[in-house]
């Protein structure tokens, strides 16, 4: 793609190539329509909460950044280029994973797997190993690196799957739901270790959490079918009606916490 | 077990040392690829092509009686067929989404009625029961040569491979991303599936194949805190259910496969309740 067919997608306050864009995408699962000619830009060192309801797109829109999923119209670039080939600088981390408590793998095992490359072979070289126990330490898991990955806590896990997606020398990192499986004190620990990661570092978070949104991030992509792209001061509390199609309940868990109950499903 | 290793240097009971022979080198691959055929779950796709297997061995039967092919090898028709049924199989497994199991399912019985229709039609008695459960005289130096050539081509593949194929069945969204082709290993593990389930026909039959591949490593599992143990910690109890099966088939005159796989579920069901009892 050329540089000045970048210029029209969407933001033109940031200088360079973005490092996701979006150019008028649409998908369906079926007949089910679900992401709806998304047009937005995600610019380097930016962190940006993808919030919405359940089923309204969202992992949907991570799996098409991803090129796991291919739009039906339009088209989604990684740093300029397709996602197949841009993925590589992509650290991914997904919300949970269905692995088999049997499968025996450690901690570093799973680390390890962040050095994957197209075209590598099965040997594991100093420089690899090296880098997975210094992104488990990153993590907080310094001891642990040896651990069966099934016997980790919940939060250990999304540690280690951390740490797997760190170690591919991320320049963009993708999170589903980081904060879902763990407590508060553990995300706090989460954010403030995402943040000491530095400036240099792309981060999308998805989110259900809109007051760890608000405390977070900068911007916010909201994802209902429709996709819009704004500062997360705009997400007042009518903008979240809107998206969420109902009224979203506050609910105190000793922190401030917008919770949202039913909305609607689109598969 | 006296009168056993007495008989393995009998010079006149040859077939007993091939069948050892073959159940030490075929334990390799079965060990191996049957970890992560555990790992992944995909027993059910591995029993599906073995029984299909008998589909090549009645063709090849039928050939060598009917067209004179008499240079062929029932364990190439083997081989041919279990490669053929894993790319179905892994074909319809990756694309259709639904229905997975029904077409798994009819793949299986189709193998099986066409190795059934080619036997009825191949003149001579030959008794398919020898080939679903295995039987000792049907051994060959081939059998053991197949079986070599197997276990060689999956230890360099795992060698150059394992930790894709185990990033694959960890994974495979995140291998995918990180530029593995998950499908294309999901592939190579069905077609090294098939290579191995063949190794050990001839010595414990198509139906009962499945429960050496499987077992073991379920039986290491148990314990394994890494993939490399278990893996050689299958190898191991596969190669040790051959020997003493073989063993108390010959002292007790029982038929070898069922006597093999007997021990391998004895064995197995003892881990499970002994790892019960550690756990408690």
């Amino acid at each position: 793609m050329s540089e000045s067919a970048h210029s029209d997608c969407g933001c033109q306050t940031h200088e360079g190539e973005p490092v996701v864009c979006f150019e008028g995408v649409s998908f369906s699962y079926g007949n089910n329509l679900v992401v709806e000619d998304a047009d937005f830009d995600i610019f380097k060192g930016e962190s940006v909460c993808v919030v919405g309801p359940n089923g309204g797109g969202k992992s949907t829109l991570l799996k098409l950044m991803l090129g796991l999923l291919r739009p039906d119209r339009g088209q989604v670039r990684l740093f300029g280029q397709s996602t197949k080939r841009g993925r590589a600088r992509v650290g991914y981390v997904p919300q949970q994973i269905e692995f088999d408590p049997l499968f025996p793998v450690s901690a570093l095992d799973v680390a390890l797997m962040g050095r994957l490359r197209q075209g590598s072979f099965g040997f594991v070289s100093k420089a690899d190993r090296a880098a997975a126990q210094q992104a488990l330490e990153k993590m907080g898991l310094a001891g642990k690196s040896r651990e069966p990955f099934a016997s980790l806590s919940g939060g250990q896990r999304q540690a280690v799957l951390i740490a797997r997606a760190l170690v591919a020398k991320a320049e963009l990192l993708l999170l589903d739901e980081p904060t879902a499986h763990v407590d508060v004190a553990a995300e706090e620990r989460l954010m403030a270790g995402l943040k000491a990661l530095g400036s240099e570092l792309t981060i999308i978070t998805v989110s259900h959490d809109l007051a760890f949104v608000s405390r977070a991030v900068p911007k916010v992509v909201c994802v209902n079918r429709r996709v819009h792209v704004h500062p997360t001061a705009k997400l007042t509390e009518e903008r979240i009606r809107e998206l969420y199609g109902h009224e979203v309940r506050m609910v105190q868990h000793g922190h401030e916490h917008l919770d949202s109950r039913g909305g609607h499903r689109h598969g | 077990m006296g009168e056993f290793f007495h008989a393995l240097s009998d010079p006149d009971l040859g077939f007993l040392r091939n069948a050892l022979l073959l159940g030490m080198i075929g334990s390799i691959p079965l060990g191996a690829v049957g970890t992560f055929v555990v790992a992944r779950r995909i027993s059910y796709l591995a029993a599906a092509i073995a029984h299909s297997v008998l589909g090549g061995i009645g063709a090849v039967l039928y050939a060598r009686e009917v067209l004179g092919w008499a240079w062929l090898h029932p364990m190439l028709g083997a081989l041919l067929a279990a490669l053929l049924s894993a790319g179905v199989i892994g074909w319809v497994s990756l694309r259709s989404k639904q229905r997975e199991d029904a077409v798994i399912g009819a793949i299986w019985v189709t193998g099986m009625a066409i190795g059934l229709l080619f036997i009825a039609r191949t003149p001579g008695y030959i008794d398919p029961m020898a080939y679903l459960f295995g039987d000792i005289l049907l051994v060959t130096t081939a059998d053991l040569w197949i079986a070599g050539g197997v276990g060689a081509l999956v230890a360099g593949i795992l060698l150059l491979w394992h930790r894709q194929i185990v990033a694959v069945c960890f994974d495979a969204e995140f291998a995918v991303i990180r530029g593995v082709p998950a499908d294309g290993i999901y592939l190579l593990l069905l077609l090294l599936t098939a290579l191995t389930v063949v190794t050990l026909v001839s010595l414990v039959g198509i139906v009962l194949v499945i429960a050496l591949l499987t077992l073991p490593p379920a039986i290491a599992s148990l314990r394994a805190r890494s993939l490399g143990q278990m893996l050689m910690a299958s190898i191991v109890l596969t190669g040790g259910f051959v020997f003493f099966g073989l063993g108390f088939s010959y002292s007790l005159n029982f038929p070898t496969g069922p006597s093999i796989i007997l021990l391998a579920a004895l064995v197995y069901l003892l881990a499970n309740a002994g790892n019960r009892l550690l756990r408690r």
